[in-house]
């Protein structure tokens, strides 16, 4: 359980966190989402001790960081996947980390073979790819078995299997109780691994929802379908009070019918359906709409 | 994906996650053993060990002034005749050992540099400083593990330059044996000096943070700042001069007591003084700054 506490930092003139307040609760993955530069980092570093709120306060299973004295037993932490000394190996990362937790004896192979690098384990970390680099430092994070953990984005890098990989440890690390954060900018991304959610924009709370709730509200409703009878189905669905538009791809975007009623009405005028899904796009677009406000970067020419 | 699939997906995530993960419960409770100051000396001592600058930085530090020692010593025997007509020249014998010790004196401000300004550019201070939060006793590890290291190297160095030098420097009768008065002192003070450069070393890496500023700086301090301060108009120069470093190692390797400095106790107080007080002052720094 991770209690956050109407926090504010402020760099130079700078206020990258503001009044943030949330709680991360154990037994589930929670997701930590924001636009760059929105504060998840630096809200991070502040969990872990590193940065000292100007204001609020931060307890990690009740106790503040700094009391720990074995901090890799409580919480563990993945910030920056590239923050390792290249010239060392893998297994001396881990060894010197481990130890300088009293930890001894087979945690750092074990950890290793858990994250699948066993058989770099004797290699510099230096030539590793940022994937590898990504499971050295989950690797670390899961050192001390802790309670809590947390991860900042960590799928960067990772191939196809690794990002798969991750979500299933996260959701096997949740469901053995343990408190899960990890911050992503990517919605969908969150709306795949996570059970909530934490939205935060330019150091503020934006939503603080289980995911479904969210993505339920970001969708409102909105459905695609793709049938080659789009003209007839169009029509009829007009008639039962939807509202229907072109989308992308010759699909129709349905609003205002659920899901099962489409598809009585098509199979009662016998019109072949080709795929039916909630629009994901538009949960983006909720997401964007959301946090737009609060985007701390933007390229020229980019919409406002 | 539907939010239906997504749904799914997750649920089916979380079974078939628990075969490729093993993770037990374990909690150490708050109260267990603090981590011990051995724990973190061994922690240190690992990322010492596990890279290879440390081994080339040592190689450095070794090499090169065991030869610069040996070549003035053999062209100071092999001019002497030369040499003894000039009235004014005068030799320490015993000061001339180390004369090779520049070099070594930088490679270990560096090496003592690396211990923690590695840590900062890479960003491994970070996990360094989560996983003890304690900053004081990280740097405490720090200064002991160098600083042990440095003093070990820095005295076999000083012994091994000592011998092969005055041997050949007895070929002209000048030579002084570890007996000989001051002698033993010269050669432990020549390695100890190594020491308290590293320890500068860390010091300064704590302070600036960037590698390249904090080599500047011990740079600065040992080499640079005592020409700087010779050149100040008399009687300026040697008032200042005398509580640098270089000048208090000088008067502590040699045969004579320079007049211009301070007493040998004195430039023995200041040596130590320089690592402890810039230590002081990162211990400071590093417990109010964010990491």
């Amino acid at each position: 359980m991770i209690e956050i506490k109407d926090i504010s930092k402020r760099y130079g003139g700078k206020l990258a966190v503001d009044g943030l307040s949330f709680a991360v609760r154990p037994g589930m993955v929670t997701g930590f989402l924001g636009p760059n530069g929105a504060g998840k980092s630096t809200t991070m570093r502040m969990i872990l001790g590193l940065d000292e709120p100007d204001r609020g306060e931060i307890r990690i299973d009740g106790h503040r960081y700094v009391e720990f004295k074995r901090p890799l037993y409580r919480i563990g932490a993945l910030l920056d996947a590239t923050a390792v000394h290249g010239g060392r190996s893998a297994r001396a990362h881990l060894e010197a980390l481990a130890r300088s937790n009293g930890m001894r004896g087979p945690r750092v192979d074990a950890v290793l073979e858990q994250v699948g690098l066993s058989e770099v384990a004797a290699k510099r970390v230096g030539g590793f790819s940022l994937g590898m680099k990504q499971r050295l430092g989950i690797a670390a994070a899961l050192l001390g078995e802790p309670q809590v953990l947390m991860f900042d984005e960590p799928v960067n890098g990772l191939d196809p299997q690794g990002v798969r990989w991750v979500r299933e440890l996260f959701r096997s690390l949740a469901t053995e109780g343990r408190t899960v954060l990890v911050s992503s900018h990517l919605l969908s991304e969150m709306a795949q691994t996570a059970d909530h959610l934490v939205v935060i924009g330019r150091g503020r709370l934006i939503a603080d929802t289980g995911v479904e709730e969210f993505v339920d509200a970001g969708s409102a409703g909105r459905i695609l379908v793709r049938t080659p009878y789009a003209g007839d189905l169009a029509r009829l669905l007009v008639a039962q009070g939807a509202r229907v538009e072109p989308a992308e791809r010759a699909m129709l975007a349905v609003t205002g019918v659920t899901q099962e009623r489409i598809g009585d009405i098509a199979a009662a005028h016998g019109l072949a359906i080709h795929e039916m899904r909630a629009d994901r796009a538009s949960l983006e677009e909720a997401f964007m709409e959301l946090t737009e406000e609060s985007v701390e970067y933007r390229a020229a020419g980019e919409p406002q | 994906m539907s939010t239906a699939t997504a749904t799914e997906a997750m649920g089916a995530g979380s079974g078939a996650g628990r075969e490729t993960v093993t993770l037990t419960g374990s909690n150490t409770p708050l109260g267990g053993p603090p981590a011990r100051f051995l724990d973190l000396l061994a922690a240190e001592w690992i990322k010492f060990r596990s890279v290879r600058s440390t081994y080339w930085a040592l190689l450095f530090a070794a090499v090169p002034s065991i030869l610069v020692g040996i070549l003035i010593a053999q062209n100071v025997s092999s001019n002497w005749a030369n040499l003894i007509v000039h009235p004014d020249f005068k030799f320490d014998a015993l000061a001339s050992s180390f004369d090779g010790f520049e070099f070594s004196q930088l490679v270990m401000g560096v090496l003592g540099v690396l211990v923690i300004s590695a840590e900062y550019s890479s960003g491994l201070i970070r996990s360094t400083f989560a996983a003890t939060p304690q900053r004081r006793a990280v740097l405490a590890a720090k200064t002991v593990m160098i600083g042990v290291l440095a003093l070990l190297c820095g005295e076999i160095l000083s012994f091994s330059v000592f011998f092969p030098v005055q041997a050949i420097m007895h070929k002209v009768g000048v030579g002084v044996s570890l007996g000989s008065p001051g002698a033993l002192r010269a050669v432990l003070i020549a390695g100890f000096y190594l020491a308290v450069l590293a320890l500068i070393g860390l010091a300064f890496g704590v302070l600036l943070r960037h590698t390249a500023w904090a080599i500047c700086a011990v740079f600065g301090l040992v080499f640079i700042l005592p020409g700087v301060i010779s050149a100040f108009p008399a009687p300026w120069g040697d008032r200042i001069g005398k509580f640098l470093p270089t000048d208090c190692l000088g008067q502590l390797i040699s045969q004579q007591p320079h007049a211009n400095d301070l007493s040998r106790p004195w430039s023995f107080v200041m040596i130590v003084a320089y690592p402890v007080v810039l230590l002081a002052l990162a211990n400071y720094v590093l417990r109010r700054r964010d990491a």
